[in-house]
């Protein structure tokens, strides 16, 4: 809660700051200097893709082995083989090489963990059953990221690096289960590939996530719009996992699944297009 | 103005966010556990399962064994979060653990057999799970079901000789007080559905033995068919019996509310019906069929049932196995005997219910069977928080 509400009172100091740049009556004017010339606001759209990197806080199970070691069935993790999307709109006030932005969007994520069982007749250990699960998890959040980024250089093409934080709040948690195994309880090899089964999972996660981004890109003006490409990690604060339904809401507890306490971290990249909403004209450029 | 907006908006964020400094719940509160072997051979079945003193569990455990005509005996000490903290397999002198712990002197205990000569066994196992004082109950042969009573214990046994349930109340040392023994009939088949019941090479027959007011019932044979039966354990003639339809139907489960009051289920012919404030007169005779209730098709074919009564919330928990292979658990009202509330456990394999009982933080433990990829029998543990167990009491 202490993080929330230090995140949250940046947020306010930032927003106050970015509100009393356009204020005329809030910082003395420079001689020979009108802020309001020196100032501009973006609208614009973004889209992208990110990997995901789930961090494990805590590791959880509904087996619990009589005759052998946990770790044997432990889950493995895996985010960078699928690719999630995001699209977000994009709402900035630039001054001064800094620009500060609001870009409520859509975002979501995919990771997988792989876990696996066998058993074995103990008076013929040939004989024996594998069962191999794949989960692959998909989050879908709606977000609400607050970003500072400052431009390294001043021109058409500019380099600039940024840092932000970000509200989600889940809308959609489903995913894919996929069984597959090796049978050879009878002696002869019998490997099996189940259809993949999908479920709704939301109840097992909270609704929020809050998380931290830096960043770094470069900008375009070929005129009258600007074109922005970032990469970025952005690295959750917070237990996403709903600790309250691991078990009494798991409809997969049956195949030895709980799910882990998890923060999410994110690979990012994205491409935006802004437009300025002040000052459209040919002879005339805020943007020095 | 664009300020208040902002200002809003982040108030909202604040407000949703409020889930995550909420989301921290203690391990033992709420878990399910599926205890699992990686041996072929091995399947087990719990028997019961209590809350030990240092708020972990013991569970009571049926173990086949290959090539042994009767069931081994293994005992599971879990933390309060249904971690593993021992499995003893008990050697296979001894077997067939019967229904249910008893907590005698404030000792557990659990009743047995001798795989050797098939005589009743008490037998004490300390906190950890492990085995203590083994004491042979003399004279006692084919222990079926055993309940404590006071200081002692009651229980149902079988004299394969003479073919007769024997009735005993016996001290917590195991010194026999009472005992009578009621005719299950005459011929060589009447006693095949109670051996098969023994080797599991037929239905498990639900043997019940308690005591309301001053005398003891105990569900069993008793003239060729299974009855609900009413004894003073003076003598063979029974106070009271409520008969079932030979082994096909009659009494599932039945837990005693006081005078002639009961919660009971009934089978019939492969249909069930739960009752939870039957009125069964103790000093007559009458049928099983006669007693009102409701039928629930949703439930196996001559289902098993337990009962447990939550004295906090005076609700009657009924447990039981679906035909979808799921557990079912229904909460009755004990006053008023009406339906509160239903909840269905296990998915995915198929699921079977056993014993449950109520935990010191007002939840419930209930121990179950589960097929692990359809067919390793395993033993699974579920563990409802209060907050859970609303939805069958309110």
């Amino acid at each position: 809660m202490n993080k929330l509400t230090a995140i949250l009172l940046m947020t306010l100091v930032l927003l106050s700051s970015g509100l009393l740049a356009q204020n005329r009556s809030g910082v003395p004017a420079k001689p020979n200097f009108d802020p309001f010339l020196r100032s501009q606001w973006y609208l614009g759209f973004r889209g992208g893709m990110n990997l995901t990197n789930p961090g494990v806080m805590n590791s959880y199970s509904a087996l619990e082995p009589l005759n052998y070691d946990l770790a044997e069935i432990a889950k493995s993790y895996d985010g960078m083989n699928h690719p999630g999307g995001q699209a977000a709109l994009i709402v900035t006030f630039y001054t001064r090489g800094f620009s500060i932005s609001f870009e409520p969007g859509f975002m979501s994520n995919i990771f997988e963990h792989n876990t696996s069982v066998t058993w074995q007749d103990s008076q013929n250990p040939t004989n024996s059953l594998r069962v191999d699960y794949n989960h692959r998890t998909r989050l879908d959040y709606l977000e609400f990221p607050l970003s500072v980024k400052y431009d390294l250089l001043r021109g058409n093409i500019r380099p600039f690096i940024g840092v932000g934080a970000s509200y989600g709040l889940l809308m959609n948690a489903s995913r894919k289960i996929t069984r597959t195994g090796e049978d050879v309880a009878s002696g002869f090899a019998g490997p099996f590939n189940d259809a993949p089964l999908t479920v709704g999972i939301k109840d097992q996660f909270i609704r929020s996530a809050i998380s931290g981004k830096g960043f770094a890109g470069v900008s375009y003006d070929p005129g009258n719009i600007r074109l922005i490409l970032d990469f970025g990690y952005q690295f959750g604060f917070n237990n996403i996992s709903n600790t309250k339904t691991r078990y009494s809401e798991n409809l997969l507890s049956g195949t030895g699944e709980a799910t882990d306490d998890l923060k999410l971290g994110l690979f990012t990249t994205n491409l935006s297009v802004v437009f300025p909403l002040k000052f459209i004209s040919k002879s005339f450029s805020s943007f020095n | 103005m664009k300020f208040r907006y902002l200002l809003i908006l982040l108030l909202g964020i604040l407000m949703s966010a409020c889930d995550i400094s909420e989301n921290e719940i203690e391990p033992s509160a709420t878990f399910t556990k599926i205890y699992d072997d990686s041996r072929f051979s091995e399947f087990h079945t719990p028997v019961d399962v209590i809350q030990a003193a240092d708020s972990g569990y013991l569970v009571l455990v049926d173990r086949k064994i290959d090539g042994q005509i009767f069931s081994g005996i293994g005992i599971l000490k879990t933390d309060d979060a249904g971690a593993i903290l021992q499995f003893n397999e008990v050697g296979n002198d001894l077997v067939y653990p019967v229904n249910s712990w008893l907590v005698l002197n404030g000792q557990l205990h659990f009743v047995a057999m001798s795989s050797n000569t098939l005589q009743a066994q008490l037998v004490a196992v300390d906190n950890d799970g492990n085995i203590g004082t083994i004491t042979p109950l003399n004279g006692l042969t084919y222990p079926m079901v055993a309940a404590a009573d006071g200081a002692g214990f009651l229980l149902q046994s079988y004299n394969s000789v003479d073919k007769k349930t024997v009735i005993s109340s016996i001290s917590a040392s195991g010194q026999l007080q009472s005992l009578v023994e009621f005719d299950i009939g005459a011929g060589e088949n009447i006693e095949v559905p109670i051996i098969d019941h023994f080797t599991k090479n037929g239905p498990q027959l639900p043997f019940q033995i308690g005591r309301t007011g001053n005398l003891v019932y105990f569900n069993g044979f008793y003239n060729y068919t299974l009855s609900l039966v009413f004894t003073d354990l003076s003598d063979d003639t029974p106070n009271g019996v409520c008969q079932g339809q030979q082994n096909n139907g009659g009494i599932s489960g039945v837990s005693a509310l006081g005078q002639n009051l009961f919660a009971i289920s009934r089978f019939n012919f492969g249909d069930n019906y739960l009752t939870p404030m039957a009125s069964i007169p103790t000093n007559g005779i009458m049928s099983s069929v006669d007693i009102p209730g409701n039928t629930f098709p949703e439930l196996v074919k001559d289902a098993a049932v337990s009962i447990s009564q939550d004295p906090v919330t005076n609700t009657l928990i009924y447990a039981s196995t679906t035909k979808s292979s799921r557990i079912i658990l229904l909460g009755f009202d004990a006053s008023t005997g009406e339906l509160k509330g239903t909840k269905y456990l296990g998915n995915l394999n198929p699921f079977e219910a056993g014993s449950m009982s109520f935990t010191g933080d007002g939840g419930l433990i209930l121990a179950g069977r589960t097929d692990l990829e359809g067919r390793f029998s395993r033993i699974v543990l579920f563990k409802l928080d209060p907050l859970a167990l609303q939805e069958l009491t309110q």
